[in-house]
């Protein structure tokens, strides 16, 4: 038996059922469905007003549910009209400012969630030392760095070995290089802890780079649900597509389909792409293009004419954005710059170009 | 594990409705709804707030409907408070109003710049003084004013002639100064908010693009108007409704102002409830006028200068002839707003038999001797304080209560409703309050109901409780709105029940202004007038009636003496408190009300 698998033994399942919650007439959650394994590490990608924030609290216990079912480990402890408070579930959660209690130190803030536990506080010291703030215990948030309270808030998750993490977008307040060192850090130690985690967040680089399955949420229904991988490779939607990462938007007309590759004619030409989902011949459709499609090349037939308009740096490779005879493409990678003005071909790769009927 | 209510299969549900509808179908349901802490709330609002004072208000259109009179309908009491005193009280009110509310603004205004905008030395003192100011209520600065100046007063006493000032001061110009007094505090505030959120970036950028020092001060006056304007409505709504210079000053000076008019109504015997309640509705609408016409006079001109961008301002050098100029003015101010009451007090209670022209006026402490050994003298200050410790208590978690509705995420329609209710009786004069409950409190109806409360300790608690819900509340709600909602959460999801998350994350958070608001509302209950004038009941005295009976009785040494250990028991409360604050409170708490 790996290690891995020991771990995931103590995550706990978690069922949401035709999950509704309503704020005047219109829906935050609309029938969301949802089953996470134990010791998986789910997150939960939209765009704000999604709804993610509002589900995670409702399995958190701090909102209600109008409709539906919320079960932890096969016991329901949400439903219309019954609500199992926070403290009841068996759950740890890092928010999104923090949340920590500012008139206490920093081994008070991680002991509080062993009271619930009864374990010996020495636990504590051990965990601040996991997350790198031993010397740190008799320390107030506020003579913290965001970083490292952010740290106590992880410490203070997991100190308590819950089966449930909840993550409520815990790096959207931090700069770029500490995001990254804490994101390594969720991961770890979230998984070596073998809890199960939800895990919500607006930053698909962010997700990718987190999670086990990624639910995309749009207007409190969930869109897609999938691996990284299958997110990427075939959204099932434009609005999957776009808010997962993209270079270019046009629209065009349906010529060709042979099997999943399609021929889709645009102002100024024709590009291959994949259809994910059905769409008919001569249909109008919205043609999004992935970064990763699109590559500068030599002039040849299928080369589409353009000219940079703009480069950046971006540390050891260029990003430039080319304005081309079928629209703008942007995040169009190269391992030496192009001049500003410069004359360039670009080339789609259908695999990363997707035609969705409008 | 809380509040599990087991889902119900339709028939379940079917068979439970029909054996509910069967037994006791509407009652228990509605009484199970008023049981909810939120009706319950509600329900406190309604009885001590709303109820009182909307039937009170009523009654100058409808007499009829509470057997005060034979008309249904009629104006007839707003014509006899627009005639004869009542309505030269009116004038005198709102003459004295705009007189003190320009006065406090000025001078609260120029205390405001010096303190914040320039080096002035012991410019801290400033804050020390505006606090006390708040403290101490209109009717005790009016007194030691009285007592110094008055006929066999303590400046008679100490062989000077005060008659030629005496004929000046009893009058308009004492009522203004003493309202200005007790308005400063308010100017003060207003200003020195709106100076400390000016940054210095709005005269820089009128500097640098091409106007002159002159250019830039009128810029900076432009800017700071909104404040001048509510500075100016706020000290004639609180001056126009004052009671304490009335009931002393004022009437010392055969000077009739609004709120005693009100007063004589209610004390008149026939009691003339739709005279009082006329009178009433016009010192509203002259508080609503003043409110009104701030509003009207800033749209469109009200200016966000506080962002995170904004430099600190620099602060102007006074140089050595400022300086002299600076400390004269507040050593002056000082000498009027709180020096002359406190010395006139201090004094006239350490003079015995002053007032009376017998006697040999020698200095001693037999007043204070009388006041403790005498029931008469000392029982109101221990009545006073009982009183004031519960109505603190009691009114704190109402308006925790309260504030935390207020500042709720999501402001649902009932929180605005409580918002509007609250703001209003902020805006009402604590006489119309204190009138209000006699009122509504001696309705036939709720003796019938055999809800007899009028004359009871319970009932002058709760008049107590309804003049200082809004203030407290609109204390607390700024820090309440302050806490993250997350916090507490945090507790709750990692573990801490209902009542744990409160006595070990917000109540330690919330600890200093939960203090404060019970001090404040403690002292200001302690010392409060109006009400305790018209509710007291028979054989109880509250200290503040207790002074002006003393005082009413030529006993002035003896009433002096109440007057400075209630404000010496107030002060020794309010140091007991933030002692064992200081001493019992983790260290954790404590940085956070440094911090705060």
């Amino acid at each position: 038996m790996s290690a891995l698998e020991v771990a995931g033994a103590r995550g706990a399942a978690v069922r949401l059922t035709s999950l509704q919650r309503r704020y005047g007439s219109s829906f935050a959650l609309a029938d969301v469905d949802l089953e996470v394994e134990p010791g998986r590490f789910l997150v939960l990608l939209g765009p704000s007003g999604s709804g993610k924030s509002t589900l995670l609290r409702a399995v958190a216990g701090i909102d209600r549910i109008d409709d539906g079912e919320i079960a932890i480990d096969g016991k329901v402890v949400s439903g219309p009209r019954l609500h199992v408070p926070p403290e009841g579930r068996g759950l740890a959660m890092v928010f999104q400012d923090y949340a920590l209690w500012p008139h206490m130190t920093v081994a008070q803030n991680v002991g509080f969630a062993l009271r619930r536990s009864r374990r010996d506080d020495a636990r504590v010291g051990a965990t601040l030392d996991r997350v790198g703030l031993g010397d740190k215990a008799g320390a107030f948030p506020d003579e913290l760095s965001g970083g490292q309270q952010q740290r106590v808030a992880l410490a203070r998750a997991l100190v308590g070995e819950p089966r449930l993490v909840l993550f409520d977008e815990p790096l959207s307040n931090l700069d770029a290089h500490l995001r990254e060192r804490m994101r390594i850090e969720i991961a770890t130690l979230t998984r070596e802890s073998g809890a199960t985690a939800i895990y919500i967040t607006h930053d698909q680089a962010e997700a990718f780079a987190l999670a086990d399955e990624i639910v995309v949420l749009d207007r409190g229904r969930v869109r897609q649900r999938g691996a990284p991988e299958q997110i990427y490779r075939d959204p099932a939607s434009a609005f999957v597509a776009r808010f997962t990462g993209l270079s270019a938007t046009m629209r065009g007309r349906l010529r060709a389909l042979d099997g999943r590759v399609a021929t889709v004619e645009v102002a100024g030409g024709a590009v291959q792409a994949t259809c994910t989902m059905p769409v008919a011949r001569g249909a109008e459709v919205e043609l999004l293009v992935r970064p990763a499609a699109v590559r500068l090349c030599v002039e040849g037939p299928a080369a589409i004419r353009g000219a940079v308009v703009d480069v950046a740096y971006r540390g050891g490779a260029y990003d430039h954005v080319v304005d081309t005879e079928l629209g703008r493409f942007a995040s169009v990678g190269a391992s030496t710059p192009l001049q500003r003005g410069a004359r360039c071909h670009l080339v789609v790769e259908p695999e990363g170009a997707f035609a969705f009927a409008l | 594990m809380v509040g599990l209510i087991g889902p119900a299969s339709p028939a379940t549900r079917l068979g439970r409705a029909a054996r509910v509808r069967s037994a006791a179908p509407v009652p228990r349901a509605l009484l199970l709804r008023l049981l909810r802490p939120d009706a319950l709330l509600w329900i406190v609002i309604v009885a001590i707030l709303v109820l009182p004072i909307a039937l009170f208000l009523l009654v100058a259109f409808s007499p009829a409907m509470f057997q005060q009179g034979t008309d249904w309908f009629s104006v007839a009491a707003f014509g006899r408070a627009l005639q004869g005193s009542a309505l030269v009280g009116l004038a005198d009110s709102t003459g004295v109003g705009l007189a003190a509310a320009v006065l406090a603004t000025v001078v609260g205004g120029a205390l405001a710049w010096v303190a914040m905008r320039t080096d002035a030395v012991a410019r801290q003192a400033v804050t020390g003084l505006v606090f006390a100011l708040f403290l101490t209520p209109s009717y005790l600065i009016a007194l030691g004013w009285q007592r110094l100046i008055e006929p066999n007063g303590v400046l008679q006493v100490l062989g000077a002639d005060p008659s030629g000032f005496r004929g000046v001061f009893y009058g308009p110009v004492g009522v203004v100064t003493v309202l200005a007094v007790k308005g400063m505090p308010f100017a003060y505030l207003a200003i020195s908010n709106a100076v400390r959120g000016l940054g210095s970036e709005f005269e820089d950028a009128a500097r640098v693009h091409g106007g002159g020092p002159l250019a830039a001060a009128r810029l900076t006056v432009q800017l700071l108007a909104p404040a001048v304007w509510s500075s100016l409505a706020i000290v004639f709504a609180e001056s126009v409704s004052d009671f304490g210079v009335a009931d002393t000053l004022a009437n010392a000076a055969h000077f009739p102002v609004a709120t005693y008019a009100l007063y004589s109504a209610v004390q008149a015997f026939p009691v003339d409830f739709p005279l009082a309640s006329a009178v009433s509705w016009l010192l509203l609408l002259l508080v609503l006028a003043a409110l009104a016409l701030q509003g009207r006079v800033l749209r469109g001109r009200r200016f966000r200068v506080l962002s995170g961008r904004a430099r600190a301002p620099r602060r102007t050098r006074l140089g050595g002839r400022g300086q002299a100029v600076w400390l004269v003015s507040v050593a002056a101010l000082m000498v009027v707003s709180l020096g002359v009451p406190v010395f006139g007090a201090v004094s006239a209670s350490l003079i015995d038999g002053l007032g009376s022209l017998a006697g040999t006026h020698r200095w001693s402490l037999a007043n204070y001797v009388r006041v403790v050994q005498s029931p008469d003298l000392g029982s109101p200050l221990v009545y006073s304080a009982g009183m004031a410790a519960i109505t603190a208590t009691v009114a704190l978690l109402l308006a925790l209560a309260c504030a935390r509705v207020l500042a709720a995420r999501s402001v649902s329609r009932a929180a605005r409703l409580l918002d509007a209710v609250l703001l209003a009786a902020v805006a009402l004069p604590g006489i119309v309050f204190a009138a209000g409950f006699i009122f509504a409190f001696n309705l036939p109806v709720l003796a019938a109901a055999g809800i007899q409360l009028y004359g009871s300790n319970l009932l002058l608690a709760l008049a107590y409780l309804a003049t200082a819900l809004p203030s407290t509340t609109r204390l607390l709600v700024g820090s309440v709105a302050q806490v993250q909602e997350n916090l507490a959460a945090a507790a709750r999801v990692h573990g801490g029940g209902a009542i744990r998350t409160w006595l070990t994350i917000s109540g330690p958070i919330l600890l200093r202004p939960l203090v404060t608001a019970w001090l404040l509302t403690y002292a200001g209950t302690l010392l409060e007038l109006p009400v305790s004038q018209l509710l007291a009941p028979a054989g109880s005295e509250p200290i503040s009636v207790g002074i002006t009976t003393a005082l009413g009785k030529y006993d002035f040494g003896g009433g002096t003496a109440m007057e400075v250990l209630a404000i010496l028991s107030a002060l020794a409360v309010v140091g007991l408190a933030f002692g064992i604050v200081r001493v019992a409170a983790p260290r954790g708490w404590r940085r956070l009300g440094a911090a705060a």
